[in-house]
């Protein structure tokens, strides 16, 4: 730094303004000293340096700032909850649907209150050569289901009140109820094939015989065979198989068409055959009972020495 | 910068912002406005605003919006001045204090900025060419003439007495 008398003031106003270095400001007090008649400059130039003065702002308060709290939503959170209630609306609807459909198959299969009805329409019988019905109950439905004709024979000639008794003596057995064996003219069997499930007394489907017409009904104390009988030749049969509240019963059902009523004897082996046919249904909705005798007829052979169809309904509880 | 930051720059630099302002207005009301309409432009760019330099930015918007309010009513603060230099002459003036705040009511808003901003903030040749938008060299003979301008004055005001 080269200071003098002809550029001392800008070293001056440097000095002041406390833009040198230490060394500089060394050199320009040093510079003073040696040239005291600038003192005097230098002291009106120090007096143009603002003495701090102290300023409140008053009110303060009124300039401080607090940050808005804004509260962010998830978009995550708007599809949780969109699932939560598509799966709520789904379940309501699933179940209102389920509990309407329930409704209906009880009240189209229960007009009684806790049965279950297995509804067989019979009505031709006139062209029917001799119906005979068989009743087989035993106290094992594999034994029924196979073949022991020969012992359900006698026990068909018992009367209900007999069966009845059969029955209370093993009421947690599987119960077989014979609905009808009869002949069936060839009049007859194309009428099976068709009002199985129905209702209309003009057009039966299976000429049940009305001497006998059991079910098995199975109430709190245990199973019941009920019979009834039917009051009119037309009218239709009606089988009470059901167990009530209690757990749905397996039904079995199976055909034969020999020609004789002792010939009618199922075997193992026509439960596959052509002469004989056995369905195995749950019945949770009794539709399935419907499909059963459906199938069934459409089952029938149609031989033509074919006389006899034999439809045992089995009905198991489990 | 935070809020906290924020208030904190409140509670540091508000005096300072203020005398800055209200020495170069003159005028309390005045003032107040500019400072605050600072204060608020801060706050909404606050993101952008390193604490570090909050001094300096808020200094800066203050200078700025203090220019502006100037022009708006310079017609007005001319015919103040034109009263002081009056008075100044029509009385002794037996503090330095006061001289010295006559005399940079006759510096311009720039010159009179350039020292206070020097003087009672202490900011360096480059900081004040930052906050005022000049180069260094701007700031450094704007400053030197501002100051031989209140010599002057100040001389002047010694030989009446």
């Amino acid at each position: 730094m080269n200071i003098n008398r002809e550029n001392y003031e800008t070293f001056f106003l440097l000095y002041l303004d406390r833009e040198l270095d230490p060394a500089d400001m060394q050199v320009v007090e040093r510079f003073l000293n040696e040239n005291s008649d600038l003192q005097k400059e230098f002291a009106i130039l120090q007096q143009t340096v603002l003495m701090p003065a102290e300023m409140v702002y008053e009110h303060k308060e009124t300039l401080f700032r607090r940050e808005e709290k804004r509260r962010v939503i998830p978009f995550y959170r708007m599809r949780i909850a969109a699932a939560v209630a598509a799966l709520i609306l789904g379940g309501w609807f699933i179940t209102t649907r389920v509990i309407k459909n329930q409704a209906e198959i009880s009240s189209v299969n229960n007009p009684d209150k806790g049965s279950i009805n297995s509804k067989v329409q019979t009505a031709e019988s006139s062209k029917t050569e001799s119906a005979k019905v068989d009743e087989v109950l035993n106290s094992s439905p594999a034994v029924n289901a196979t073949g022991t004709e020969k012992n359900s024979i006698p026990a068909a000639k018992k009367t209900p009140a007999a069966n009845k008794n059969d029955l209370n003596q093993n009421p947690r057995d599987v119960q077989t109820a014979v609905i009808s064996q009869h002949d069936l003219s060839e009049d007859g069997r194309q009428g099976i094939g068709n009002e199985l499930s129905g209702h209309d007394g003009q057009n039966p489907a299976v000429n049940m015989s009305d001497e006998n017409m059991t079910a098995v009904q199975k109430n709190s104390n245990g199973l019941e065979l009920q019979t009834k009988e039917s009051g009119k030749g037309s009218d239709p049969q009606q089988i009470a198989a059901a167990p009530g509240n209690q757990a749905p019963p397996l039904l079995i059902a199976s055909v034969n068409t020999k020609d004789t009523h002792q010939e009618s004897v199922l075997s193992e082996q026509d439960f596959q055959s052509d002469n004989a046919v056995s369905v195995i249904a749950l019945n949770e909705k009794n539709k399935a009972i419907t499909g059963f005798f459906k199938k069934l007829t459409k089952r029938t052979p149609a031989v033509e020495n074919a006389r006899t169809v034999r439809v045992s309904v089995f009905q198991f509880s489990y | 910068m935070t809020e906290r930051e924020y208030n904190q720059c409140v509670t540091e630099y508000a005096d300072n912002v203020y005398r800055f302002i209200l020495k170069n207005l003159r005028h309390e009301e005045d003032a107040k406005d500019v400072v605050q309409t600072a204060f608020e432009k801060m706050w909404r760019n606050r993101n952008e605003v390193e604490y570090e330099k909050s001094k300096s930015y808020l200094f800066t918007i203050a200078y700025h919006q203090m220019i502006d309010h100037i022009r708006k009513v310079k017609r007005i603060y001319l015919k103040e001045e034109f009263k002081e230099e009056t008075r100044v002459h029509d009385r002794p003036m037996h503090n330095a204090k006061k001289v010295l705040e006559e005399a940079l009511a006759r510096l311009n808003e720039t010159q009179r900025s350039l020292v206070m901003l020097k003087d009672y903030e202490g900011y360096s040749y480059e900081e004040i060419a930052e906050i005022t938008g000049l180069n260094g060299t701007q700031v450094k003979v704007t400053l030197h003439r501002a100051r031989l301008i209140l010599k002057e004055w100040l001389v002047s005001v010694e030989n009446v007495l």
